[in-house]
């Protein structure tokens, strides 16, 4: 898993990203790179079989809390 | 970045392969039982004036999707903070679908294939549709529509002929609550679903009535609903219909015209797959949209595949199980108030308020 999503990552880095660096709008391209880190952490996480702690449980929670499930 | 535009036509096809997107495998819920298509009609009467304040909401502010006009109602910091309410709900709706096309996809045939490859496949779709621009997704859905419409009027006409009328019966054996209970569960998923759309709307061509997009997109998309939930509960009845997950599919492999036509249910496989994409792109779409709205950039299409990828990241895990992701549909009802019903009536209130003050010069125009 992990080898083809890096794969997939670096496709996209090199087909979507470059042109966007290039486009030299600095706003945007840490807001690319953030998010496309943060995916690219978490895919490989989930690769080495790390139990990453889903937001459904939590949603979950508070809503039970309020009382109305 | 040139403006795109959407027909009305283009609009209305969008809304109901969103509406039918999930809910054509998934189902609607089963708490009336043999009461459900009650609880279907009831839905789309519940979700009638809540569709309309949508609307009112694209209408009051033409060319203005629903992170502009939240941005000018509220102003810049709270604005970006009802925003990111937006851009999460439709981020974790497309997660939502993903989730529900990679598990069904995994289910039925491709047993063996990793999920993650489903989901990527989907995504990469969905950002290179969207990618060239709301008018591809726009024409791209008008040329699906009409297959699966002839796809789903052909399943409903065969399920007709293995339709049980006993399964029908009894009527409101448990009374009213669980009809109006199960309403609700259809109103949240998926009618009210198309919250989504304040943001595609606004791409509408000039002249086109948004009301008109809600009004015919609710009934025809709950027609569809109508037409699937009667033939599940013709075919399979209860309680047989409460033990599966993917109860069309298993309707219409039941399907045998003379011995001869059988194995239809590639067909439900295939009309959720375009569906199911078309859902996909939308959220895609909306979350780059609002994302980009919320750090003053211009163009969403660069955001698009760092944010398909981040779905496809959070899919992987966001259920432990398919069990999971079934029982999750109880909690989602509950889960969607503050975005299906709370802020928008709280953008329409203060966007009306707004207008109002503006016309009579209380408060200056923007």
């Amino acid at each position: 898993m992990i080898l083809i999503m890096t794969l997939v990552y670096g496709l996209f880095l090199l087909l979507d990203f470059i042109p966007i660096y290039r486009g030299k709008n600095r706003k945007i391209t840490w807001l690319y790179l953030s998010l496309f880190i943060l995916s690219y952490s978490m895919t490989v996480l989930i690769g080495f079989g790390v139990n990453l702690p889903s937001p459904a449980p939590l949603i979950k929670s508070i809503i039970t809390s309020l009382g109305i499930f | 970045m040139p403006k795109e535009f959407i027909t009305e036509r283009q609009g209305l096809n969008m809304m109901v392969l969103f509406i039918i997107g999930s809910t054509l495998v998934v189902g609607v819920t089963d708490a009336a039982k043999q009461d459900s298509w009650l609880s279907v009609i009831l839905a789309i009467i519940m979700a009638l004036p809540m569709l309309m304040l949508y609307a009112r909401i694209v209408h009051l502010f033409p060319g203005q999707d629903i992170f502009m006009v939240i941005h000018r109602v509220f102003g810049r910091i709270v604005g970006k903070v009802l925003s990111l309410f937006f851009v999460w709900y439709a981020f974790h709706l497309g997660v939502l679908v993903i989730r529900n096309f990679s598990e069904f996809l995994s289910e039925i045939s491709l047993t063996e294939t990793p999920q993650y490859l489903i989901q990527l496949v989907v995504v990469i779709l969905g950002v290179w549709m969207v990618k060239g621009s709301i008018e591809v997704l726009g024409r791209w859905t008008s040329f699906v529509f009409n297959i699966v419409l002839v796809i789903i009027i052909g399943i409903c006409l065969m399920a007709f002929t293995e339709t049980n009328f006993a399964n029908f019966t009894p009527m409101l054996y448990g009374g009213f609550r669980p009809v109006i209970d199960g309403a609700y569960s259809i109103f949240s998923f998926p009618l009210a679903e198309t919250i989504i759309f304040t943001a595609v709307l606004s791409f509408l061509k000039p002249g086109a009535n948004s009301y008109k997009v809600y009004n015919r997109g609710l009934w025809i998309g709950g027609g569809i609903l109508l037409a699937i939930t009667l033939g599940n509960i013709g075919v399979l009845g209860y309680p047989f219909l409460s033990t599966q997950y993917y109860p069309s599919y298993i309707t219409v492999s039941l399907i045998d015209l003379g011995t001869f036509f059988r194995r239809f249910e590639i067909l439900v496989a295939v009309v959720f797959l375009l569906c199911g994409l078309v859902k996909v792109s939308i959220c895609l779409f909306c979350t780059a949209n609002g994302l980009a709205k919320i750090f003053n950039t211009h163009d969403y299409r660069v955001l698009l595949a760092p944010v398909a990828l981040l779905n496809v990241s959070l899919a992987l895990f966001i259920y432990p199980s398919m069990q999971a992701m079934f029982e999750w549909v109880n909690v989602y009802r509950y889960y969607a108030i503050p975005f299906q019903i709370l802020l928008p009536l709280l953008i329409w209130i203060c966007a009306e308020a707004k207008l109002r003050l503006s016309k009579t010069g209380a408060i200056e125009k923007d």
